[in-house]
């Protein structure tokens, strides 16, 4: 269910134009690894952490502040 | 995975009587039916659900939902509290299965009760102990067969949400009229509400908003790293100095826009309060106007009738038929008789003195006729009306009359000769005739009974217009909201309208105006963040860059994503509103309008039912306005990429609506719905075999529909004894 989501975002014409996601990526896109993309990766994280595990906020930032070093 | 109710079973719960595997009803997916008539325990049936999900049960004399608490002794059956002896415990219990693709759950709610006096009352408290047990909740994996009990609160908690979810059971779980209230139109934040509430919107707003608060703590982040680093150029400084301010002011617009939906959502309900009110205005009209008219009616006949009163006195020495006559006509006939005695006697002695003369002749005229004027009359213009025939002057016939006027005194009544005719009758008739009460006399019953006959009509008419008059009344008070009925003069609500009217206008103004402001300063906000990111000293950590970079841009495909799918839906909901209406209605003989979605300034959904130029419908049928909610309510459910989980349990959804719309029901039903549990009185017929009726026919026999109960009562029992069976009607 949480997955469409992921895939609705990914579909954003703008989104999936700068960062190359095509349509077979976003189709196979899930909330678990592995991640065929960094902002499939970081998107996830945020769905994932705010919608399923029911962090709050500042949580979910530090998760997804740790995706990139 | 969508929650199935495999079984219910009910034990002394109302009229449920006996242990509960005798009142177990078993159901699978699609559509399932309870058909009972009136009294046959199906709202007892809805009561159960009321009970495991709210505590709570209808009180049917008061129509109003009472905590089970206090109606525990009401609630067991009577029949079982008639039977107990003192002290003896009655076990009241519902209880419900129902299963996932893992699990088949048990939940069970109940209380016993204790007699406490042999004369116990059956419905006062303080004549029983109560004792109310906790949840009870089992569970068992669907391949396994034995359940276990789920003791921790929080798990029973979870376990009953499954069955449906807390939020969603008002649109899963209704009785009859409650269908009215599901989606109000008429209020403007209902339909939000219901697509809020049943589709994943919400999440979408949600995701916009956790995105837009990672993008402002990335870019957060960044700036303090930049501007912690002593190479940091003025000129950057500067311009995120610029760009703070820009935020401010967004920020600001923010809030003003926050305030302009406020009152956009204010002036809208007012708008579509005071519609309402002119709607209902003007009714009230046309309706004062309808009471007018049956006002003037009413006068009219009450007039005619006071005038028939009025008249009666002078019907008994009417003219043409005076009452007080009725029942004189034998009378006549002895009068009659006896005159003519009277005259042949009375001839008979005339006769008889002058009889000694054999020369004399008398006539058996009226005595003394012709009479004097005729007499005259007859020798002036020398013709005999007795005979007809001429009497010129001089001859014979003319010195006849002539003697016939002097024969008082020439005493020729006694020298004329003596003869009998039959003329008696035939003067007595017309003298008798003459009189306008006695030809009458005959008819008086009748004009009487005619009389009669108009006074009851125009009771009848008195009486018909009354209740035609009272109805209208009674019509005309459901319009009335509040005090409102004083505020009649529409001009005053057209006045107060167009005020709210404009300032509606305003407010969507100030809304569009203001979005424009906020578009821009998000444009320069974004110039002003590429400059700045020009402008980054070299030693900025990269991933800081990134970081701000990805969260930006997922924080603005995300305000994209949910205004795209907010938008599509709106084209969906119509769609599919539109269809599941037409396939709702298509029994019926008339054509429905058409369900429109629109989109509003604030963002949310304004909903018209209008014709096929795009006109305003109002004032549709009861049942089309109910067809209408539940298409919508479909609709929003269609319109969810998930469909719908949980089970339609409906007690009388479309009681009295006709079967057209109840075909239209069930086959729209199980299209939305992955099982429905619909308990009905419409399907029942007492003079068919199986006490189905054609629809209920057909539906046994169609694929979609899983099961047919029917719940009788056991004819000539006391009240005391009554309780429900049911059997199940073989396919």
């Amino acid at each position: 269910m949480i997955d469409n989501l992921l895939k609705e975002i990914l579909r954003d014409a703008e989104l999936s134009s700068k960062y190359n996601i095509s349509e077979e990526v976003i189709k196979k896109a899930k909330l678990a690894p592995p991640y065929e993309n960094k902002v499939i990766e970081y998107l996830a994280v945020i769905i994932k952490s705010k919608m399923v595990e029911m962090h709050g906020d500042i949580t979910v930032y530090n998760k997804v502040k740790n995706l990139i070093k | 995975m969508a929650s199935i109710i495999n079984q219910i079973s009910f034990q002394n719960f109302f009229n449920y009587y006996g242990p509960l595997e005798d009142n177990t009803y078993e159901f699978s997916t699609g559509v399932n039916i309870v058909v009972a008539d009136n009294g046959g325990g199906k709202s007892k049936f809805f009561n159960g659900f009321l009970w495991i999900f709210y505590d709570e049960i209808l009180d049917s004399d008061t129509k109003t939902r009472k905590t089970i608490k206090n109606q525990a002794v009401k609630v067991c059956s009577d029949k079982a509290k008639y039977e107990a002896i003192v002290n003896d415990l009655i076990d009241c219990n519902v209880a419900i299965e129902f299963s996932d693709n893992r699990f088949r759950y048990r939940i069970c709610k109940g209380f016993r009760i204790k007699k406490l006096k042999s004369d116990a009352s059956l419905i006062d408290g303080s004549d029983w102990q109560v004792f109310f047990k906790g949840l009870e909740v089992s569970k068992r994996d669907i391949q396994l067969l034995e359940f276990h009990e789920v003791y921790d609160e929080d798990e029973q908690r979870r376990i009953l949400d499954k069955l449906i979810q807390p939020n969603l059971r008002e649109y899963s779980l209704f009785q009859g009229e409650e269908i009215d209230k599901l989606i109000d139109f008429n209020q403007a934040d209902s339909l939000n509400r219901a697509v809020k509430t049943l589709t994943d919107i919400n999440k979408y707003e949600e995701l916009e908003k956790i995105t837009k608060y990672v993008a402002d703590r990335a870019e957060k982040d960044l700036n303090e790293k930049v501007s912690s680093n002593d190479t940091a150029s003025q000129n950057y400084m500067i311009k995120l100095g610029e760009k703070e301010k820009k935020k401010t002011s967004l920020t600001h617009e923010l809030e003003k826009l926050k305030s302009y939906e406020h009152s956009y959502t204010e002036n809208k309900a007012e708008v579509d309060r005071l519609e309402t009110l002119n709607e209902n205005a003007e009714a009230r009209k046309d309706f004062d106007d309808k009471i007018k008219e049956q006002n003037n009616k009413f006068k009219s006949i009450k007039e005619d009738y006071d005038r028939l009163v009025e008249k009666l006195n002078e019907r008994f020495f009417d003219g043409n038929f005076g009452w007080i006559a009725m029942g004189c006509g034998k009378e006549i006939v002895s009068f009659k008789e006896k005159l003519n005695r009277y005259r042949e006697e009375r001839i008979l002695k005339k006769a008889a003195i002058l009889s000694e003369d054999k020369h004399n002749h008398i006539n058996l005229l009226p005595p003394d006729s012709p009479d004097t004027v005729t007499l005259q009359t007859m020798i002036e213009r020398e013709h005999c009306y007795v005979c007809n025939r001429e009497a010129k002057k001089d001859t014979e016939e003319w010195k006849h009359i002539v003697s016939l006027l002097y024969r008082k005194e020439s005493g020729q009544n006694k020298s004329v000769q003596i003869f009998k005719n039959d003329l008696n009758d035939f003067f007595g008739d017309i003298q008798l005739g003459a009189q306008s009460y006695v030809g009458r006399i005959e008819g008086i019953e009748n004009s009487i009974l005619r009389t009669r006959e108009k006074e009851q009509d125009l009771l009848d008419r008195i009486t018909k217009v009354k209740d035609k008059i009272k109805s209208l009344k009674d019509e005309r008070s459901h319009l009335i909201i509040g005090d409102e009925d004083n505020m009649t003069d529409a001009r005053q609500i057209m006045a107060q309208y167009r005020g709210a009217l404009s300032r509606l206008q305003k407010s969507e103004d100030d809304i569009v105006k203001s979005k424009t402001t906020i578009e821009s300063l998000n444009d320069l906000i974004r110039k002003d963040e590429f400059e700045l990111s020009r402008m980054r000293p070299q030693d900025t950590p990269k991933e800081y860059e990134i970081h701000l970079d990805i969260a930006s841009d997922i924080r603005n495909a995300a305000q994209r994503t949910r205004v795209r799918v907010f938008n599509d839906m709106i084209l969906k909901l119509e769609k599919e509103a539109n269809q599941h209406f037409q396939n709702l209605i298509k029994y019926n003989e008339l054509a429905g309008g058409i369900l429109k979605f629109d989109k509003n300034p604030r963002g949310t959904i304004d909903f018209n039912y209008v014709d096929e130029e795009g006109n305003e419908v109002s004032g549709a049928s009861e049942g089309f306005q109910r067809m209408k909610v539940l298409a919508v309510l479909m609709a929003i459910i269609s319109v969810n990429p998930y469909g719908y989980l949980y089970p339609l349990l409906a007690d009388a959804p479309l009681s009295a609506f006709g079967q057209g719309f109840i075909k239209g029901f069930f086959e729209e039903t199980e299209k939305v719905f992955p099982q429905s549990i619909i308990l009905i009185k419409d399907l029942y017929d007492i003079e068919s075999e199986n006490k189905l009726n054609k629809l209920g026919n057909e539906l046994l026999n169609n694929d979609s529909v899983s099961t047919i109960y029917l719940n009788q009562i056991p004819g000539n029992l006391k009240q005391i004894e009554v309780y429900t069976e049911h059997k199940k009607i073989p396919k």
